[in-house]
């Protein structure tokens, strides 16, 4: 057994008696799960921020429906590793819908009343409820355990994060700056080889390619700067059309198109331009690479809600979707992190770039995969910076 | 025209001097401050362009001991590194400070020429 598994069932004190009762009490029970379910997601929706974490009424019905199935594996075990890898599962995906860790508390007892209240309502002379009630509330206390487990996990991977960037940064640095003058040899020497090449084709075309290439190199350099500086944001009305536009101008993908709807009430938003142009280079080139055979990238820009503690404020959602693979749930959890790449070429520090950066913007980078297919980038910026009237 | 080009990267050096050469553009390509030195004690110039980041002597400092002689001579630094160039804007009045690699449209007309 996993140790945080075994370490949490010595704890709480919950042992193969717990989970034998559990699992005669389940057919007892069932009929009040539905119930309990409802009761769960009426406290939800009497609570604004709660709320907010979920976006339609399609979502509350996919969780209702995950919530079902919790409480039925809840009674029916085995509660083994696969017990807790199912249950970290659910842990993570709360942590990446932002789900405040407090409301796991509160969630938990939403739970316990409601099971409570179906314990005593079975008539059954035989059951000891006491039991049964005593061996309910060491599974939650369980329960809750890895749910926050999950949130430390998150903690400490955005505190990695941090920490890889910084030192990265530095090195980024020096690295770049010993890079520039080769690079500047490079480029100078094959302009003198066009000069002396005069209209030789074979010659030219090979020039042709030193240059773009250098070019690469150039822009690599830049995005290292880009981490080594840090710089915080200069916020500007920024177009959001015409950046999007701008931004797709300096890729090249010869089999792609761009579709872009913008919402006439999110055409602006207070941002540092060249960042955001640099977030959005960076995730539309992901979008056309993960599309080796072509195809459109979608781009929709709208207003929402972002959901911070204790505040809803008016934001502008950019959503870039494509229809490439999408991501695997474990690219779908270290996505932002420095280093992480999926690609075979890449060094994986695009997005966690775009991560910092959208974040320095008081804002929100986050992905999923669309139905049936694709990747979905969310970027959410407040239309309201401090120090911006 | 007269220009001093001095980098401790040699090949560039010689591309530059290479690329910036014309009829009217006479180019003295060193590849170390103190030689560089030496020869501006015994010859005219009128635009020395500098690399900043050099061993023995920095371009700034380069510049500083160059601009007693010539007084009239414009000066352009070039730098891999952004920011670098510490100018003391009393004294250090310089024509640009271009960033690695260069970019040779700009360079050209910062030293007036039309290439």
């Amino acid at each position: 057994m996993a140790p945080l598994l075994d370490e949490l069932f010595r704890y709480v004190g919950f042992d193969e008696q717990d989970g034998a009762r559990l699992v005669a009490a389940s057919d007892a029970l069932e009929p009040s799960f539905q119930g309990i379910v409802d009761e769960f997601y009426v406290a939800i929706d009497g609570n604004r921020e709660a709320r907010a974490v979920f976006e339609d009424e399609a979502q509350v019905a996919r969780q209702k429906g995950l919530l079902l199935a919790w409480l039925r594996r809840f009674f029916a075990g085995p509660y083994d590793d696969s017990y807790l890898e199912e249950r970290s599962r659910i842990g993570r995906a709360h942590v990446r819908i932002r789900l405040p860790q407090r409301y796991v508390f509160v969630s938990m007892n939403i739970i316990r009343a409601g099971l409570t209240r179906a314990v005593w309502a079975l008539d059954d002379p035989q059951l000891d409820k006491i039991a049964l009630l005593q061996s309910i509330q060491r599974l939650c206390d369980v329960e809750l355990a890895i749910m926050l487990e999950t949130y430390r996990e998150d903690y400490d991977r955005a505190l990695r994060t941090a920490e890889r960037l910084a030192t990265l940064g530095q090195f980024a640095g020096t690295l770049a700056h010993e890079m520039r003058n080769p690079l500047a040899v490079l480029s100078t020497s094959s302009h003198l080889l066009r000069r002396h090449a005069g209209d030789d084709p074979g010659v030219v075309r090979h020039v042709d390619r030193i240059e773009r290439q250098v070019a690469v190199c150039g822009q690599i350099v830049d995005d290292l700067l880009a981490l080594a500086r840090d710089s915080p944001p200069r916020f500007e009305p920024v177009d959001l059309a015409s950046v999007i536009e701008f931004a797709w101008a300096q890729l090249t993908k010869p089999e792609h198109t761009l579709d872009v709807t913008v919402a006439p009430d999110a055409g602006s938003v207070p941002a540092d331009e060249s960042q955001l142009r640099q977030v959005l280079v960076n995730l539309m080139e992901n979008a056309t690479q993960a599309m080796t055979e072509g195809g459109a990238v979608e781009v929709q820009v709208a207003r929402c809600t972002l959901t911070r503690p204790g505040e809803e404020v008016d934001a502008v959602r950019i959503r870039i979707e494509d229809s490439g693979a999408g991501f695997t749930p474990e690219a779908l959890e270290h996505l932002f992190e420095p280093l992480f790449t999926t690609k075979a070429r890449g060094i994986g520090l695009g997005l966690p770039l775009c991560h910092r950066i959208v974040t320095k913007h008081h804002g929100r980078l986050s992905a999923s995969n669309r139905s049936p297919r694709g990747a979905r980038l969310d970027i959410v910026l407040p239309l309201a910076q401090k120090g911006m009237s | 025209m007269k220009v001093l080009l001095v980098d401790d990267n040699a090949e560039l050096a010689d591309n530059l001097a290479e690329l910036l050469a014309s009829e009217r553009t006479e180019v003295f390509a060193h590849h170390d401050a103190t030689a560089a030195l030496a020869w501006g004690r015994t010859h005219d110039f009128d635009t020395a362009l500098l690399d900043v980041r050099m061993p023995e002597l920095s371009g700034v400092e380069l510049m500083r001991l160059l601009r007693v002689g010539h007084p009239a001579a414009r000066f352009v630094l070039m730098s891999a590194y952004t920011q670098d160039a510490e100018l003391d804007p009393t004294q250090d009045t310089v024509a640009a400070v271009l960033t690695k690699p260069l970019d040779l449209p700009s360079l050209a007309k910062v030293l007036g020429l039309d290439a």
